[in-house]
């Protein structure tokens, strides 16, 4: 359904970045971390959306902000996955807990 | 060469043999002994020149040097000599000097004389200061020194323990006794901002109330206590005879013990405003007396016998000032200190004579023409001294103090009085008659005098034939100088009279009982306190006195110093220790928020960042 007010939209948005986070903090897998990374910046897309709809502005600038996201997101997710791919062939696991050189 | 100059030279002469005899080479024995004992007699002469000159000057010396100064008191080092000062600071020099030159002879065979001679005089020094003192404080600062000078001379044969416990001994009870006179010297300073001896005895009386004056006198008597051997400090002085027996003629009889009396004296008009501390002064004073005769009565070491004699006089001294009469007490430690010098310098003899043995019984087993005749002629002079009988010097003191309890109506003080005089002349001429027995055991060497070298042989002699002569004709031959500052009156009413003959009589009853037991060939060992129930086993106890003392340090002081132990390990370093520990365990809390582990760092920056949001948002 689509709703009148803005409040539904900013609340699913923040549920969504809660999510993210949490999985950002609690996933033991680096890609798990980067699948949860992608959430966090879908919540962003769905404030911006819901902002340039009901906010005094151009229709469409909400929407462009976020093709430019999406856009962003995607380089950064070529980049993230080629560490990753990195890490895997130093330490041969993907394991964030294996991965901490620090004794301290 | 002007008085002051006299002065000067009467208090550092001794200075100056001590410093010689410290300083030159340690082979320069001869030289130092010749510095030490050359220089005292200097002093010696210096002070009776002055004494001549300056007794009876109603205008007494000052001089001093103002060391610190705030608001209106001051401490300073220097002189103050009035008549009582002068004739104090006369004797000490006179009979220091006596017994340096005896010491030449006792001393002869000990390794360490030069020691012996450097402390002496440096004993010596600081009484004389202390006499002459000008300043509270400067006294106290001497009255310490000459603590500290009893302490090396008792503890002068320091290879063997009794000596060295002696000296402790001696020391830790003086020093007791010290804190009493720093709080007198620390209360007078804040009450009447001064500390001048001059001003003291003048005009402080008016600026205390009686309830501190009491307060001050309690505290300087503590001191006194301490240094003079009351009760319940007098145990050390027994122990003191460890010392050579100069050190006990010098210090333990009629300087350093007198030095408290003497302070007593000196600050007579600022205590007998305190009619209660005079009380308090009295009774202990009587109580030392007596508890001392009593355990004189059966002692057998002849240094012991003069031990308990002395603190018995001392506290017949004191006695004497608590009622009142402090020109009876002040002439009563100038005649003890003549005749009790002397009688411990012939105790030195006759314990040479007896083969280095104190005990007086093995004294009575030397035959009599082995002991010298000047000797024994002057032991009974001594000991009829101490008893109080006429004509000797110890007689017109005692008279003098008699006189006065009679005058002022102090019967109980007379009473008691009369039973310490029985008492002293009960054990003086038993200590003399066994003394002077003809030994006739079997097989013992006869004893040759050191009198091979003639200089020793004077130095033996002259100073107790000087004492003697001193002891006998003393008094007399200067009667009419002194009459007046010893308040002696030659014109006799009847009660002067009854005085007399009452204790004359009590003296001559002492001696007859003591002739009863002690005079016949076969005599007893301790006279009439087998008669009397429980009385030897409290002797023997010593009044449970030293037991006293030893559980006070086992339990109060050493179980304060063990309480500074613990604390100091548990308390204080502990919480030095706890200091560095908790920086430690801090340290590695902190140290756990940097594990490396990133999903953590990202909480944390999350935590931050809403903490913030919240803040800006309640804004």
């Amino acid at each position: 359904m689509i709703y009148q007010q803005l409040m539904p939209y900013l609340l699913l948005s923040a549920g969504l970045f809660c999510i993210g986070l949490y999985g950002v903090l609690e996933r033991r897998s680096l890609i798990g971390i980067l699948i949860a990374v992608e959430l966090i910046l879908n919540s962003a897309n769905i404030n911006f959306l819901a902002f340039g709809r009901f906010m005094d502005v151009d229709k469409a600038v909400g929407q462009i902000y976020s093709i430019f996201v999406i856009g962003l997101a995607a380089a950064e997710v070529a980049v993230g996955l080629s560490i990753v791919v990195a890490i895997y062939r130093k330490y041969r696991s993907i394991n964030i807990e294996k991965l901490v050189k620090l004794k301290g | 060469m002007t008085d002051l100059n006299l002065l000067h030279i009467s208090v550092w002469a001794n200075f100056a043999g001590f410093f010689l005899a410290t300083f030159f080479p340690k082979n320069w024995v001869k030289q130092s002994i010749a510095a030490a004992v050359g220089l005292a007699g200097i002093g010696a002469l210096a002070s009776t020149i002055l004494l001549f000159r300056q007794f009876g000057n109603p205008a007494p010396i000052e001089w001093s040097y103002t060391w610190l100064e705030w608001n209106s008191a001051k401490v300073s080092l220097g002189y103050y000599l009035d008549d009582l000062a002068l004739i104090m600071l006369t004797a000490v020099c006179v009979i220091s000097f006596l017994i340096q030159l005896y010491s030449v002879w006792y001393m002869n065979e000990d390794p360490a004389k030069k020691r012996f001679f450097a402390t002496i005089t440096f004993f010596t020094w600081a009484m004389i200061s202390f006499v002459v003192s000008v300043n509270l404080f400067s006294s106290y600062i001497y009255w310490e020194l000459i603590g500290l000078a009893s302490y090396l001379l008792i503890g002068f044969w320091h290879e063997r323990p009794e000596p060295r416990k002696a000296a402790i001994k001696a020391f830790v009870m003086t020093r007791f006794g010290d804190l009493g006179f720093l709080a007198t010297v620390i209360l007078l300073l804040i009450k009447a901002h001064s500390l001048d001896i001059p001003f003291l005895i003048t005009d402080a009386a008016a600026l205390l109330t009686q309830k501190e004056l009491l307060v001050v006198v309690m505290l300087l008597f503590l001191g006194v206590m301490g240094k003079s051997a009351q009760f319940p400090l007098y145990n050390w002085l027994p122990d003191a005879m460890e010392g050579p027996t100069p050190v006990s003629a010098l210090i333990h009889s009629a300087t350093m013990v007198a030095a408290g009396v003497y302070l007593l004296v000196r600050l007579f008009p600022l205590i007998e405003v305190s009619q209660a501390g005079m009380q308090y002064i009295m009774v202990i004073g009587a109580l030392t007396s007596v508890m001392a005769a009593i355990l004189a009565l059966t002692e057998r070491d002849m240094k012991r016998i003069l031990a308990y004699s002395t603190v018995s006089q001392l506290g017949f001294m004191v006695m004497a000032v608590g009622a009142g009469t402090w020109h009876g007490g002040m002439f009563h430690l100038l005649t003890h200190a003549f005749f009790k010098s002397m009688l411990f310098l012939l105790s030195g003899y006759f314990i040479y004579a007896a083969h280095h043995c104190n005990d007086i019984f093995e004294m009575a087993k030397v035959p009599l023409k082995d002991k010298s005749k000047l000797m024994l002629v002057l032991l009974w002079i001594g000991a009829l001294a101490l008893s109080g009988l006429f004509p000797f010097s110890g007689f017109m003191s005692k008279e003098s103090i008699f006189g006065y309890l009679l005058e002022s109506h102090q019967y109980a003080v007379y009473a008691a009085a009369l039973f310490i005089s029985f008492l002293t002349a009960y054990y003086t001429t038993r200590m003399a008659l066994i003394v002077s027995k003809n030994g006739v055991e079997r097989g013992q060497t006869p004893f040759h005098e050191k009198g091979s070298d003639p200089f020793l042989n004077i130095a033996l002699r002259l100073p107790v034939t000087l004492l003697g002569v001193m002891t006998l004709a003393g008094v007399w031959v200067f009667l009419p100088w002194h009459k007046e500052f010893f308040h002696i009156h030659t014109d006799w009413q009847a009660e002067e009279w009854l005085n007399l003959a009452i204790t004359t009589t009590v003296v001559l009853t002492g001696m007859g009982i003591s002739f009863a037991y002690f005079g016949r060939k076969v005599y007893s060992e301790k006279g009439w306190v087998t008669l009397v129930p429980g009385l030897d086993y409290l002797i023997s106890k010593k009044f449970f006195l030293d037991d006293f003392w030893n559980a006070v340090m086992d339990k109060v002081v050493i179980g304060l110093a063990n309480l500074g132990f613990w604390s100091e390990a548990h308390i204080i370093n502990a919480a030095v220790n706890n200091v560095g520990y908790m920086i430690v365990r801090g340290g590695r809390a902190v140290s756990a928020l940097q594990v490396g582990e990133v999903q953590r760092y990202i909480l944390i920056a999350m935590l931050v960042i809403v903490a913030v949001a919240v803040y800006l948002i309640c804004l």
